[in-house]
């Protein structure tokens, strides 16, 4: 059988956000700055109001002044006094067309007076930077602290500085390098887009493109003062999220539209809008210091981690240290430092992107870590394997997962390679790197079971499909442990209205929540005393800490006058326990991988003066059916996974190594060591002519 | 402006601003299989089929499919259940989003080249991006698709 | 805005005699100057249904001249068995644009008109020495494309003339080769473009040769001293490594996503020296 939605998807048939209207809808256009960071001095919308199709418009003085956010509440729904990014909604305007309140959005005059503005990491921290918020640590959420410096959101710490200094002082090999990694967007294709209807404070009715519709509810309640249990996010397909899509977006704006104007208001973003102004990956300066012994055991490691979080840090995780981007969950360790400063600066915003903060660590770690064997004199897969973690161990953060299969899965990775010959004249190069990754323990979620007639089971779940596959695995799941052929299953979305409950799609914890929740639906069942519909609802912490490995090995060739690299092949090794659904699980893999293939090599919001310039997708580059190498998938089964169904995650395990894997190739190849990505021709060539 | 063509083979006749574009006629008048997404001809969600070849329809102005033979995904899973069929059992999607543009993508290599080996349909396939599968289903769909023709 | 659709050239003509009026052939690149707000025309003329502006003419007895109507598309010219026979370089070149949406509706007569020194097709019209031909309100005339891309977005057709056609000369025993280097996404214009069209003597001199460059200045052009290093003479590798430095000196690249000024240029010499290569190896 087919995944669940297959058919709808592939007749055009399968209705997402953009494509809904309501009766008596109006659309809103939005006007962005143009200025980094500026006092806002005034706004004219007269020019708007006269256009055709105008109902009205509105500026920070109309909306609500409350700030939403996730954590760290400190984001407006218009900008208040003053711009903060290029970018920044700064008004709105409301037509009876998309192509009306476009129109009119271009005739509204905002007048500014520049401010001095910090672009870069060390630009922020500098003594005596320009505030991009004059008063962070007065927002509710605020980590920051008066007295610290003035545009750090956050900086988490683990472990001892000194007792790791001492350490590597006495090492016998050290590496100390320093990484950096670019500004990348989700690229889900399907730009984010909203409905609001607000019909009153006990009704609002929000078509959203998000994967967690009630932390949307939420949000969207507390900023605009309206009960979250009276707002319903209806169910929708969603096209593509990898991390982008777990703000509440515009809803909060749309929503006080449609309050102001009687209307419900749809907005659907243009995709410059989303490359520039939405929430894209933090690009990172990762200093990585690693001290091994005479035997290539490592005994003390440091990482110290500046992530550009842009102007408002609402949607930054603020996850303590040692996570994201500063983790070594693969290797023994026995003393580490680690440190993760989120930083505000006058550019766009970040948020979450698949695996947050680990593509650029593990780009970093695992480049390190091949730099480190170079110095012992030992080949970069034997380094691996005196220091990857076996079972019973702690990682570097004194976590104990159930198991480690980290030897298990690169020796058979390696004993998986084949070497491809390269296109004559070319160099070859074969790099490794390896990434962990724990599914989360935490289930959240709702489902409602009903008999329907010819013995079929009606199923309800407000957990949004985002292309992973989640509905046909919680079919398969049921099929397995109700009993139910999967062709009498019908899995329905619906709103939140509908049920109680689900944590919102990511985070590694999507199938094994479904696990959990079929376990409890199962029980459920068995137990029925009628022959009606039943709710199911769980939210524990099974406690239980299951981790996957990854070991991914690329093959390069390496044209030397030009720097142009060929992919040859990419191929990962990966522990895994039980699969529901073999082909939605082999394409996390390999769309994964690409994801990774494309934030290596290709993929660059070109950001300089504030502004992303790669502002569309002639000029972002994401990865297309030529750009992409073969892929190769060994599978090391056997891991224990989480509930009756015995799952793991995948969703984020191959993007993070892909990077450093081809930069270990590439040095394989040249014996140039690029560490700043983008991997490009250029950077290889230059880094080839400097070499002789 | 009134712009008027056929449609999936029926007659069809919109009301368009004279600077519109095709995907807006279609999405605002009930056929919405057919999506935006980059708005710059480069994604290929938008594709449509235009008097036989494919076309970006987001950059195509309603102006110039006065006239002709337009059909969208709707139509052309409808008229071809191998097209429908062979994405079905290669799932050959995961979000969906991109799946309308390949889908009319693959129906218009069956006419321009019909037996494509696999280095032809990857070469005419790449400019449909997808951010979700890694391309090897999608591939496959194809493929299945060309051998049942 | 207007919209009109003649079908002679003459009644084209007489619509983009009128004030701020663009003129359509596949409508992509004012589309998207459309949606940008980057022009705001009163009037646009579709040329989509002038039955003399498209097609190649592939019953021609003309040995000496292949004739493209100006609204030929690309697929179109990929197809013709007349190009594929004399001009293999453009229907490979055509081949190898964008994608197959761009491909069905973008139009040699546009792609000449609209100035962009990224696309391929202007400079593998300049190496095979094309000729565009112009109708306007005072008249005809021919303009070599050496003469015809004079700036950055600028043709030397003015928006009340026309290209009706673009001619080829055929030429026996031509040697081709159309490079298009792409260090990125293969899906993206060329960071370097070079087009050489070739003739050999029968002592294997070279009697002709065209040198072309396309993304390495504000309009493709031709590198004619380059060519003038190899023409009368055999190309031995000192003789092609002078052509690459001489059209590497003679570029003019800019800085972008595609590659720095510094390293196009590099790229110039080497893509140029191997693109000689290619169409001298039998």
């Amino acid at each position: 059988m087919s995944r669940v939605d297959a058919a709808l998807k592939a007749s055009g048939h399968s209705r997402y956000v953009a494509d809904f209207a309501v009766p008596n809808m109006a659309h809103a256009a939005v006007v962005r700055s143009a200025m980094a960071h500026a006092r806002i001095v005034s706004i004219d919308t007269r020019a708007a109001l006269n256009c055709p199709g105008v109902i009205a418009a509105f500026t920070a003085a109309d909306v609500s002044a409350t700030p939403y956010g996730r954590a760290l509440i400190d984001t407006p729904l218009l900008a208040r006094d003053k711009v903060r990014f290029v970018g920044e909604r700064v008004a709105a305007v409301v037509a009876t067309t998309r192509q009306e309140a476009e129109y009119a959005a271009a005739m509204i005059e905002v007048d500014y007076e520049p401010l001095d503005a910090v672009f870069s990491l060390s630009e922020a921290l500098a003594d005596g930077a320009p505030a991009v918020h004059e008063q962070p640590w007065a927002y509710m959420g605020a980590a920051a602290k008066e007295g610290d410096p003035i545009n750090l959101i956050h900086r988490g710490t683990h472990g001892s500085k000194e007792e790791v200094d001492a350490a590597l002082a006495n090492a016998a090999f050290v590496v100390d390098h320093h990484y950096s990694t670019q500004g990348v967007h989700q690229g889900y294709l399907e730009p984010q887009a909203c409905i609001a209807d607000y019909v009153s404070d006990d009704e609002v009715r929000i078509w959203l493109t998000t994967k967690a519709p009630y932390r949307v509810r939420e949000m969207v309640g507390k900023c605009l003062d309206i009960d979250p249990k009276k707002i319903e996010l209806a169910p929708i397909t969603l096209g593509g999220d990898f991390g982008g899509k777990g703000s509440p977006q515009d809803a909060p704006l749309c929503t006080e539209l449609s309050r102001k104007t009687g209307r419900p208001v749809k907005m659907t973003l243009r995709y410059n809008e989303d490359l520039t102004a939405t929430n894209p990956r933090h690009p990172a300066e990762i200093d990585v210091r690693i001290g091994a012994d005479k035997e290539g055991r490592i005994v003390a490691a440091s990482m110290v981690a500046s992530l550009n979080a842009g102007a408002y840090g609402a949607f930054t995780p603020s996850v303590p240290a040692p996570h994201g981007a500063v983790e070594i969950p693969s290797y023994r360790v026995p003393l580490y430092y680690s440190e993760a400063n989120r930083v505000y600066t006058n550019t766009v915003p970040r948020g979450n992107m698949r695996a947050p903060g680990a593509p650029q660590g593990t780009f970093a770690l695992e480049s390190a870590m091949d730099e480190l064997a170079l110095a012992i004199g030992i080949e970069p897969a034997e380094l691996r394997r005196r220091n990857l973690l076996v079972t019973g161990e702690a990682d570097a953060s004194h976590v104990h997962w159930i198991e480690h299969r980290g030897l298990e899965t690169l020796e058979a990775a390696l004993a998986a390679v084949v070497p491809i010959d390269p296109p004559k004249g070319w160099l070859y190069g074969r790099g490794i790197a390896i990434y962990s990754r724990p599914t989360t323990s935490m289930a959240s979620t709702s489902l409602r079971l009903t008999p329907i007639d010819d013995g079929c089971l009606r199923v309800e779940t407000p957990l949004v499909e985002t292309g992973t596959g989640s509905h046909t695995a919680l079919r398969q799941m049921l099929s397995n442990q109700l009993g139910f052929a999967p062709q009498k299953i019908e899995i329905v979305g619906v709103s939140t209205n509908d049920l109680p409950r689900d944590a919102g799609a990511g985070a590694s914890r999507v199938t094994a929540g479904l696990a959990a929740v079929v376990d409890v639906a199962a029980k459920a069942w068995m137990n029925r005393s009628r022959d009606e519909a039943i709710v199911v609802e769980i939210n524990e912490d099974s406690g239980i800490d299951v981790g996957s490995y990854t070991v991914q090995v690329a093959q390069v060739a390496i044209d030397p006058s030009t720097g142009q690299m060929k992919l040859l092949e990419l191929l990962n090794a990966v522990d895994i326990a039980a699969i529901i659904n073999p082909l939605a699980f082999q394409m996390q893999i390999d769309g994964g991988a690409t994801m990774g293939v494309g934030f290596a090599t290709l993929e660059d919001l070109d950001e300089a003066d504030g502004q992303v310039w790669a502002a569309n997708m002639g000029e972002y580059k994401l990865p297309s059916a030529r750009d992409v190498p073969t892929y190769k998938t060994v599978k090391v089964p056997g891991a224990i996974g989480l509930g009756t169904a015995n799952v793991k995650n995948i969703g984020e395990s191959t993007t993070p190594p892909v990077a450093a894997a081809i930069a270990n190739a590439v040095f394989d190849a040249t014996k140039c060591r690029i560490r700043d990505l983008p991997i490009t021709a250029e950077k290889i060539y230059q880094a080839l002519k400097g070499q002789q | 402006m009134n712009v008027k063509m056929t449609l999936n083979g029926e007659p069809f006749s919109a009301e368009t601003p004279s600077d519109g574009l095709l995907v807006d006629v279609l999405r605002l008048n009930g056929f919405t299989g057919t999506k935006e997404g980059c708005g710059v001809g480069v994604c290929g969600a938008c594709t449509v089929l235009v008097s036989d070849v494919p076309v970006a329809s987001c950059i195509y102005l309603a102006a110039l499919a006065e006239g002709q033979d337009v059909w969208t995904v709707e139509g052309l899973t409808e008229k071809d259940s191998a097209l429908l069929n062979a994405f079905v059992e290669k799932e050959g999607m995961q979000c969906g989003i991109c799946t309308p543009g390949q889908v009319v993508s693959a129906y218009a290599l069956g006419i321009e080249n019909p037996t494509a080996n696999e280095e032809e349909i990857r070469e005419f396939m790449a400019g449909n991006l997808c951010r979700c599968t890694g391309y090897v289903t999608i591939t496959e769909s194809v493929r299945a698709y060309l051998a049942s023709k | 805005m207007l919209i009109s659709t003649p079908t002679t050239v003459a009644d084209a003509l007489f619509e983009l005699g009128n004030e701020n009026t663009l003129a359509v052939g596949g409508g992509t690149s004012i589309a998207l100057m459309l949606k940008n707000r980057l022009i705001e025309p009163d009037r646009l003329v579709l040329l989509n249904r002038v039955p003399t502006l498209s097609g190649v003419d592939e019953r021609s007895t003309d040995t000496d001249t292949v004739r493209i109507g100006a609204t030929s598309t690309l697929l179109q010219l990929m197809h013709s068995p007349l190009v594929n026979s004399a001009l293999p370089m453009l229907s490979f070149a055509s081949s190898r644009v964008g994608n197959p949406r761009v491909r069905s509706v973008a139009t040699i007569g546009g792609a000449i008109v609209h100035g962009d020194p990224r696309q391929d097709l202007p400079p593998v019209l300049l190496a095979l020495g094309a000729t565009a031909h112009i109708v306007g309100p005072s008249g005809e005339r021919d303009v070599p494309l050496s003469e015809f891309f004079i700036g950055f977005m600028e043709s030397a057709a003015s928006e009340d003339e026309l290209v009706t056609e673009v001619t080829v000369p055929r030429v026996q025993g031509q040697r081709t080769h159309y490079t298009r280097f792409t260090p990125g996404s293969e899906d993206d214009y060329p960071t370097v473009g070079v087009a050489i069209a070739m003739t050999l003597a029968d002592d294997r001199s070279v009697k002709d040769v065209k040198i072309a460059l396309g993304g390495v200045d504000s309009t493709a052009f031709l590198a004619t001293e380059a060519a003038a290093l190899l023409i009368g003479n055999r190309p031995t590798d000192e003789l092609i490594a002078a052509a690459g430095k001489s059209a590497a000196s003679r570029a003019n690249p800019s800085d972008d996503q595609r590659g720095s000024e510094a390293y196009k240029r590099a790229m110039v010499d080497v893509w140029t020296r191997r693109t000689i290569t290619a169409c001298l190896s039998d």
